[in-house]
């Protein structure tokens, strides 16, 4: 699906340049269920940022689907991002003014798709992530899981073929980050590949893979066998 | 998509209220003052271009050019003027005509009535095509015994009656006759610096051929395409060629006619904006270009001021934004597809702000337009408007939705979305403060010019005219023969009414600004040779009654017969024919006398009619007085005493001023039978001078007040969206310590910072651009109380932010610190 060669990424400003990802070679396939973990600061949303297309790196290769898309400008890149990948955040980036319905649509919204279409996917995903129920209410009206089940709905509406969570529990409470983690199992099963940052060793459980970062490097990669 | 951009803006709106009212009412308050401002701008400029003939017309005016005077600019020409043009231009000139205002007293079934009738030339139907409803212009213009009404005074002469073929009785100066109502006419509209009640043919008592004397305008009607400018550059040919220049006048030089006398071409369309510089002739006062272009530019200003609330609060709700636009992108927005939902957005919001200003405009515009004495509505059949409507609605939402739809739509979602880090950049935070900075200049610079425009008023209201205006009653139309010849009668029963204190006749009024000049000789000073000074013939008692204390000297008094301006009289064989003057202080340094009492017993020689000569021996010196106007310069004058030549008397009284009016028109009554009473209080005339500055000082205060109010508006909701920004930073402050009163202090001074920089820009600009409106004005309150002023409008507009700010910072400094640490 996707191959990091040699891709650094720096920051810098006027005093100091910080290194964020140090010549990070990784490659994942298809359908693969991936983890990454590693302490704060080491790279982790960097690296997911880059992979969503977010950031571009600094240098190195990023090749996505057999398209080397590190050069890429800005619009070509969210192209490419709209049609293959879905974002789940710790802090679930809903809109506001938006209702539960309305979230979950935005992610079609740019995708030339007719409004009845639109709506019919979004019930069926809405149905799926168990939130129907609250398809009119504001963000602001759910709780934590709630808000965080819309988010996944969101993610995974436009049939992407890949979805990127950045620490997707961390602001959940255990039941509620466990229906998330199911969530995101039954996703992959469905044959969606998942790359996940995380801090829980417990939720990592879940992925086939977990990369170790440190200062920017990969320092392990852990490989489960298959349940 | 456009469905959902909508939601999201309709839904910003309700979720932060303050900000939506803030916006739409600031900028329905801006756009209402410019839509206003605007209306009386089209007005203004629309002016005389409903004649047929508009572009083909233009007046001659005239500028009199006294040696050692000041020019004296005038709407008129004179009458020979007009010939000589028809014959000098004939390749350019197609018609011509006069319009010279006689104000005879009309009668009809024993109701009689001083009105402005206009004596036209027999072209005038041609040049100017009134709509006649009844009867013909060509048969009224072709009868000296037939008049031509309006339709107003139709209506007040016949009411609903048959008015065509009836006749009045018109009296002018002692000639009365007969005129029968001939035509017709429509109204004129509005937009017309010319007035024309009633027209009649203008009739020559004898060829004209005076070039120094004028009696009313002059037009003419050029061919189509005659080259104005190259009939501008043949005037000065004409002048020097044509016009004779009175020896008088001369005074021994022999330069070219045009040394002494000006003709100069004004395109009828541009006499509303163009004519601010005359002294004089205008049937009814014009505009001023300076004052439309003061205005547009107000218009201009405070629509600046509300757009900039809406940038600025865009701006400020970046922040808040940023996160939604980050999102978007994931979603595969592109950044195209932002900047147009940025600027549909504010778009929205400048179209409900312009559905509010064109309610607040339909409300407004009437007591606006009753301040300007215009008619004053939005003329909603009218295409233009409504594209002036759309280009402003589109203006200021491409204005307010700039900084979003440039700045936020180019966020990178990555930095927004990993970290709580505020998107704001220095580079906002100081356009931000610019913004406010230009803000309060605009608003402060308002602020000094109204106090400017207002202490110029209470100074001019203030100005000693050098002649007692409180108490004074004028009482008019001694012009008309029945009325002179009984002047005596009248004055003895006015005497006789309780609180009246002097009464004197003369032939000028304060501030009629017209003037008669005179040359003299001063035997014994051949160097000076001829002087023109100004001639002003009053009564006795004029002095006393005016309280126009002597410097030296005496009055004129009944106990010298001599006294009396000898009109037309021959001197006894070998004797010289005397009479008195008495001179005031210029005419001293004009004529060359040290001291008043040198003056005294000096002699000014000059003609007194059918060609003799009289030696008038100056009996008194005065002071100078601003008799011909406020704005007018003091002119050398000397005064002759002429008790049968009067058009006003002037009593001075005590008392109440209504119930002395009063008494003084049933005297009238009762001696003048059939002729109107026209009575007016010097203090009236002393205020209509300024009228126009008034006008302009309230409508100036009015609308900086309304800037102020927006700016204020937008400071406060700028202040809020800080405080609840900087909520963590005061948490903080006031967990190690700070006192609410530190807290107050340092958000007040953050907002300090952008007014006390205003007054940098402001000062500056708005001295500069008062100082060009004071020279218009020949007394004027002295520039450097414009520094006060400076001083006094930053304090305030630093005072109104401190009051617009403070109680907000003092209700977020108050709150606990914990609640602000948990914030986030």
């Amino acid at each position: 699906m996707l191959k990091l060669h040699n891709l650094s990424k720096y920051y810098r400003t006027d005093e100091v340049e910080t290194v964020a990802l140090n010549s990070v070679n990784i490659e994942i396939e298809s359908g693969e269920f991936v983890a990454i973990m590693g302490p704060s600061g080491c790279g982790k949303s960097t690296l997911l940022n880059i992979i969503g297309m977010l950031d571009n790196p600094s240098s190195g290769e990023y090749v996505f689907m057999g398209e080397d898309v590190a050069g890429y400008s800005e619009a070509k890149l969210a192209n490419i991002r709209k049609q293959n990948i879905g974002f789940i955040f710790q802090s679930f980036n809903l809109i506001d003014e938006l209702t539960v319905a309305e979230n979950i649509e935005l992610a079609l919204l740019y995708h030339n798709i007719p409004s009845k279409i639109r709506k019919e996917r979004v019930a069926h995903v809405m149905d799926k992530v168990g939130i129907a129920h609250r398809a009119k209410h504001m963000p602001s009206q759910l709780s934590g899981g709630q808000q965080q089940r819309v988010a996944v709905a969101r993610a995974v509406v436009g049939d992407q073929a890949m979805i990127l969570a950045d620490e997707p529990t961390g602001n959940l409470d255990s039941a509620h980050g466990q229906e998330v983690m199911e969530m995101l199992q039954s996703l992959n099963e469905e044959g969606t590949t998942i790359v996940m940052v995380t801090h829980s060793p417990s939720h990592a459980d879940y992925a086939r893979r977990t990369i170790n970062l440190f200062d920017g490097h990969v320092v392990t990669e852990n490989l489960r066998a298959a349940q | 998509m456009f469905q959902n951009y909508v939601v999201v803006a309709l839904r910003n709106l309700i979720k932060n209220k303050l900000f939506s009212v803030i916006n739409t009412v600031g900028l329905a308050v801006g756009l209402a003052a410019c839509i206003a401002i605007m209306l009386f701008v089209r007005d203004e400029i629309s002016y005389d271009k409903h004649w047929a003939n508009a572009e083909q017309l233009h007046r001659i005016t005239t500028t009199f050019k006294l040696p050692g005077r000041e020019p004296m600019p005038l709407a008129y020409a004179p009458d020979v003027a007009r010939t000589a043009a028809a014959t000098y231009f004939a390749d350019a000139i197609e018609k011509t005509t006069r319009l010279r205002p006689a104000q005879p007293i009309i009668e009809k079934d024993g109701n009689s009535f001083q009105e402005l009738v206009l004596q036209v030339d027999p072209d005038f139907q041609d040049m100017f095509q009134l709509t006649v409803l009844q009867g013909s212009m060509a048969e009224v213009l072709g009868n000296p015994g037939m008049i031509a009404l309006s339709e107003t005074l139709v209506t007040k002469y016949f009411g609903a009656d048959v008015a065509l073929g009836q006749t009045l009785t018109v009296t002018i100066g002692n000639q009365k006759q007969d005129a029968i109502v001939g035509a017709i006419y429509e109204d004129l509209p509005t937009t017309t610096a010319l007035v024309m009640p009633a027209i009649s043919l203008y009739v020559d008592q004898r060829e004209p051929n005076f070039w120094y004397n004028v009696q009313g305008m002059v037009f003419v009607q050029f061919k189509e395409g005659t080259d104005v400018a190259a009939f501008d550059a043949r005037m000065k040919a004409f002048v020097d060629t044509q016009a004779v220049i009175p020896a008088a006048v001369r005074s021994g030089n022999d330069g070219p006619a045009t040394e002494f006398l000006g003709l100069h071409r004004q395109a009828l369309v541009d006499i509303q904006l163009g004519s601010s510089h005359l002294q004089g002739g205008d049937f009814k006062p014009t505009g001023d270009i300076a004052r439309v272009t003061m205005f547009s530019a107000i218009a201009g200003l405070i629509l600046i001021v509300g757009c900039i609330n809406f940038m600025n609060l865009a701006i400020a709700s970046s922040t808040r934004r940023a996160r939604e636009v980050a999102m978007r992108k994931v979603m595969g927005a592109e950044r195209r597809q932002l900047v147009l939902q940025f600027l549909g957005e504010s778009t929205l919001i400048a179209v409900i702000g312009m559905l509010l200003a064109i309610a607040l405009v339909e409300v407004g515009a009437p007591y606006l337009g009753a301040v300007l004495g215009k008619e004053l509505n939005m003329p909603y059949d009218n295409l233009q408007v409504w594209g002036l409507v759309g280009g402003l609605v589109a203006f200021v939402g491409i204005l307010g939705g700039s900084y979003p739809a440039l700045v936020v739509s180019g966020f990178r979602p990555s930095r927004v979305l990993q970290s709580s880090r505020a998107t704001e950049t220095k580079g906002s935070n100081l356009l931000r403060g610019g913004l406010v900075t230009f803000q309060f200049s605009i608003s402060i610079g308002l602020i000094v010019a109204t106090g400017v425009v207002y202490g110029q008023m209470l100074y001019a209201n203030n100005l000693e005219p050098g002649f007692t205006k409180e108490n004074m009653l004028v009482v008019g139309g001694f012009n008309q023969a029945a009325a002179r010849q009984k002047h005596e009668a009248f004055r003895a029963e006015v005497e006789r009414i309780q609180g009246i204190e002097s009464v004197t006749f003369g032939f000028d009024t304060p501030f009629a600004s017209s003037e008669r000049n005179q040359s003299i000789r001063v035997p014994g000073n051949a160097e000076i040779g001829d002087v023109v000074i100004s001639r002003q013939t009053v009564g006795y008692d004029y002095f006393k009654t005016y309280e126009i204390p002597l410097l030296a000297g005496r009055s004129f008094s009944r106990d010298f017969s001599t006294d009396v301006f000898p009109f037309r009289q021959t001197a006894p064989e070998g004797e010289t024919l005397t009479s008195a003057a008495i001179v005031n202080e210029s005419a001293l340094k004009r004529i060359g006398f040290a001291s008043p009492d040198e003056a005294l017993g000096k002699v000014l020689n000059m003609t007194v009619g059918g060609g003799n000569r009289a030696d008038f021996i100056i009996v008194g010196v005065v002071p100078d007085t601003y008799f011909r106007g406020l704005k007018l310069p003091v002119k050398p004058e000397f005064y002759a005493l002429w008790p049968t030549q009067i058009n006003a008397m002037t009593a001075r009284f005590s008392g109440d001023p209504a119930v002395i009016n009063a008494a003084v028109e049933d005297a009238w009554k009762r001696v003048m039978q059939g002729t109107p009473y026209d009575s007016q209080f010097i203090e009236e005339i002393v205020g209509e001078q300024f009228a126009l500055e008034r006008n302009t000082g309230n409508l100036l205060g009015l609308f900086s007040t309304l800037t102020v109010l927006i700016a204020c508006l937008g400071l406060y909701g700028l202040a809020a969206f800080t405080a609840v920004r900087r909520t963590k930073e005061i948490g903080v402050r006031k967990v190690m310590g700070a006192q609410v009163f530190d807290i107050v202090k340092l958000l007040v001074w953050q907002f300090s910072k952008p007014v006390l920089f205003a007054n940098l820009i402001a000062w500056p600009v708005t001295v500069w651009g008062m100082m060009q409106w004071l020279e218009t004005f020949p007394y004027r309150i002295d520039a450097w109380l414009m520094a006060p002023l400076c001083v006094i409008a930053g304090l305030l507009a630093l005072a109104i932010a401190w009051a617009t700010v403070g109680g907000n910072a003092a209700k977020v400094a108050r709150a606990n610190p914990i609640t602000a640490l948990r914030y986030e």
